[in-house]
């Protein structure tokens, strides 16, 4: 009786010196809240920095119909430092935010010229360049060559352009004429005013060394444009008017891509598509089973991610729940593997997903507060956490 | 002439003497041998069962924040915990050795602990109708498996009331824990605020606890009465280490977009508890203690 005192006062003893401290930058779910019950907020992306993160978003306004701009700094926890509001002089924020050399960059609008302003950012501040010939940026990637790539439209003469920007903003811009029919510069504009409602799934990139892909209107269709450097058209995938097309696109390797899909309220997932690249061909021939689960005209994104063993695609977007996500797939031979949820409660939009050099997932998005205050939340999820939702 | 009587030295020093001998010679006679009861009582094993009821503290070692705000104090997010507010039970079994006043004691008990707190929130728009007012009450449940060691002492031991002390120390293991959240809105539209359900839900978190050890006092009385020996004692149970999970609070869970995370708790719990418990060594007809 007398060891087994000694053992259970020893044990008590070891237990109350135990290690309880956790590494809090190791997964996070923040929320970032306002007390103000009429802001809200689109957060769009994000970037690393040596010291935490900068969210960019955009914030309604009551002086502009368009969206303002605001970052958000935030600490390796995902605790709120600061925030820059840009919205007196900025408008119009777009993704991708893109990392160049430990820079990030990103664009929004000039709202009196309507120029894109090209943003430099880092944790001591930011710098704005207006680029000129230029309107309405829509969406923005970065090229192989450290360069900017900006989709944007000229709404007077019913035309996208597509331009590769240097980080000193200048500028090399080719334009594509949105073709027969009307009503699509309305479109555009409420997609940039009323993005909960008008939203279209613009985005651009580079698949090969020089080749590069927007999606835009093309041929007064919704369409993935493939072109040979910023000039000829090459092949596309052709969208239905603006009910069918692409939602998002990542690049597996050459023509072979990872798409989400729409066509009117169905959404569709192609893991590893081969993309013809140098014909015009209809959704149409991509579509396969609608999955149900993804809520109409649902944003999207899709990275890459690796555990020890094999390379996935982790495609995300918004459930009919009003959840996030995460559908991932074998790289190789396209084989869903897992599904992992985000979202309890409120509902939670999708504005980007990144993976950091750890493997850890970082989702960016919005939560709808009491059902109701649009706010930012940003998770990161650890890899060993997705590593459970692998079957 | 009769001799002079003894002076008072000598008749001092006589008495002394006779007190000498007369103890001597009762130091040597035979000890009678110890009564059965006593001799019973004063070396035993007991067994028996424990019941009671408990009321628990929960003492914020950190708080955490799901909400991070951009335009208000953290302080606004902290939580209102009710203390020693919500009754528990517990039931399991009493395992002690006594002998010669002191007891060591061994008590495994399934044990439900119960604390509450509540969140308050509220957002402002330009107008006082814009208003909208949040609150979250949240109960807490813990099951766990409580293994107590006590040392005991018996303050009187003879009779058939007993008072005693108590301390000790306490291993529990999480067995399973939920929380209950109850939501309520108030929305200041109207000219009459209206106040209405957000909803009510029930989140295992056993994943989000761990076991954890304290330390123990009290004080009782064993009453021998009926043939049985009933105990009845309060404990105050001192929490040494967090229940907490060292796993981040702030990763993904279901509550994160009411702004509930854990903070890093432990917990102090009084209990009262009544033991009944029998003699382990065999008794026969000689021995009738009760």
């Amino acid at each position: 009786m007398k060891k087994l005192a000694y053992i259970f006062i020893l044990f008590i003893l070891t237990t109350a010196c135990q290690q309880e401290e956790f590494d809090p930058t190791t997964a996070f779910t923040k929320i970032y809240d306002s007390y103000r019950g009429s802001e809200g907020y689109y957060p769009i992306d994000f970037m690393q920095t040596s010291t935490g993160y900068i969210i960019l978003t955009g914030q309604t306004l009551d002086e502009s119909d368009y969206l303002g701009v605001k970052l958000i700094r935030v600490d390796e926890e995902g605790n709120f430092l600061s925030e820059d509001d840009l919205s007196a002089d900025y408008v119009a924020p777009v993704g991708d935010m893109v990392t160049i050399d430990s820079v990030g960059y990103f664009f929004a609008m000039n709202p009196t010229t309507l120029n894109p302003v090209l943003f430099s950012v880092t944790d001591e501040g930011y710098e704005a360049t207006d680029i000129a010939g230029l309107d309405y940026p829509l969406a923005a990637n970065v090229t192989s060559a450290n360069e900017l790539l900006l989709l944007g439209c000229d709404l007077s003469s019913s035309q996208m352009t597509l331009a590769t920007v240097g980080t000193d903003g200048s500028a090399n811009i080719s334009r594509y004429e949105f073709g027969a029919g009307s009503d699509m510069e309305s479109q555009i504009i409420n997609h940039l005013v009323d993005p909960e409602k008008g939203s279209l799934p613009f985005f651009c990139g580079e698949w090969t060394n020089g080749s590069y892909y927007f999606n835009g209107i093309y041929d007064y269709t919704m369409s993935l444009v493939f072109t040979q450097g910023i000039g000829e058209v090459t092949g596309r995938i052709m969208g239905q008017n603006l009910n069918g097309g692409i939602t998002s696109a990542l690049v597996n390797q050459g023509s072979e891509f990872a798409l989400f899909g729409f066509q009117f309220n169905d959404n569709f997932i192609l893991p590893n598509a081969t993309v013809n690249t140098n014909n015009h061909i209809s959704i149409s021939n991509y579509i396969e089973t609608p999955i149900s689960e993804f809520k109409s005209r649902s944003n999207a994104d899709i990275v890459k991610w690796e555990n020890a063993e094999q390379s996935y695609t982790i495609i995300a977007a918004e459930t009919e729940s009003r959840q996030i996500a995460l559908y991932i797939y074998q790289s190789a031979t396209g084989e869903l593997a897992g599904i992992h949820k985000i979202g309890y409660i409120n509902p939670y939009t999708l504005g980007s997903i990144k993976v950091d050099e750890n493997g850890d997932v970082l989702i960016l998005g919005t939560t709808y507060l009491s059902g109701r205050f649009k706010r930012v939340f940003f998770s990161k999820i650890p890899a060993s956490d997705l590593e459970k939702s692998l079957n | 002439m009769i001799p002079n009587a003894l002076s008072l030295g000598s008749r001092v020093l006589a008495m002394a003497a006779l007190l000498l001998l007369t103890h001597l010679s009762v130091a040597q006679r035979r000890q009678p041998p110890p009564s059965p009861v006593k001799n019973f009582l004063s070396t035993q094993w007991w067994l028996g069962l424990r019941f009671g009821v408990n009321f628990t503290q929960p003492d914020v070692l950190e708080d955490y924040y799901a909400f991070s705000p951009i335009n208000y104090s953290p302080d606004n997010l902290e939580k209102e915990y009710g203390i020693f507010n919500l009754p528990g039970g517990q039931a399991g079994l009493d395992i002690s050795f006594y002998h010669k006043g002191f007891t060591v004691g061994l008590q495994p008990t399934f044990k439900i602990m119960r604390y509450n707190y509540t969140n308050y929130m509220e957002w402002v728009g330009s107008g006082e109708a814009d208003q909208l007012e949040s609150q979250i009450d949240v109960e807490q449940v813990l099951q766990v498996v409580e293994v107590p060691l006590i040392f005991k002492y018996d303050l009187i031991q003879r009779g058939k009331i007993r008072p005693f002390a108590l301390i000790g120390g306490q291993y529990s293991m999480i067995v399973n824990t939920q929380k209950k959240v109850e939501i309520e809105y108030t929305d200041y539209l109207g000219s009459v605020p209206q106040t209405y359900s957000g909803g009510s839900f029930n989140i295992g978190n056993t994943d989000r606890m761990r076991n954890f050890a304290g330390v123990l006092g009290g004080i009782g009385t064993s009453l021998d009465y009926a043939n049985i020996r009933t105990v009845v004692e309060i404990t105050y149970l001192y929490g040494l280490t967090s229940f907490s999970s060292n796993e981040s609070p702030y990763s993904e869970n279901e509550l994160v977009s009411i702004g509930d995370v854990n903070d890093k708790l432990k917990i102090n719990n009084i209990n009262a508890a009544v033991s009944f418990i029998f003699p382990l060594r065999y008794i026969d007809k000689t021995f009738q203690p009760y």
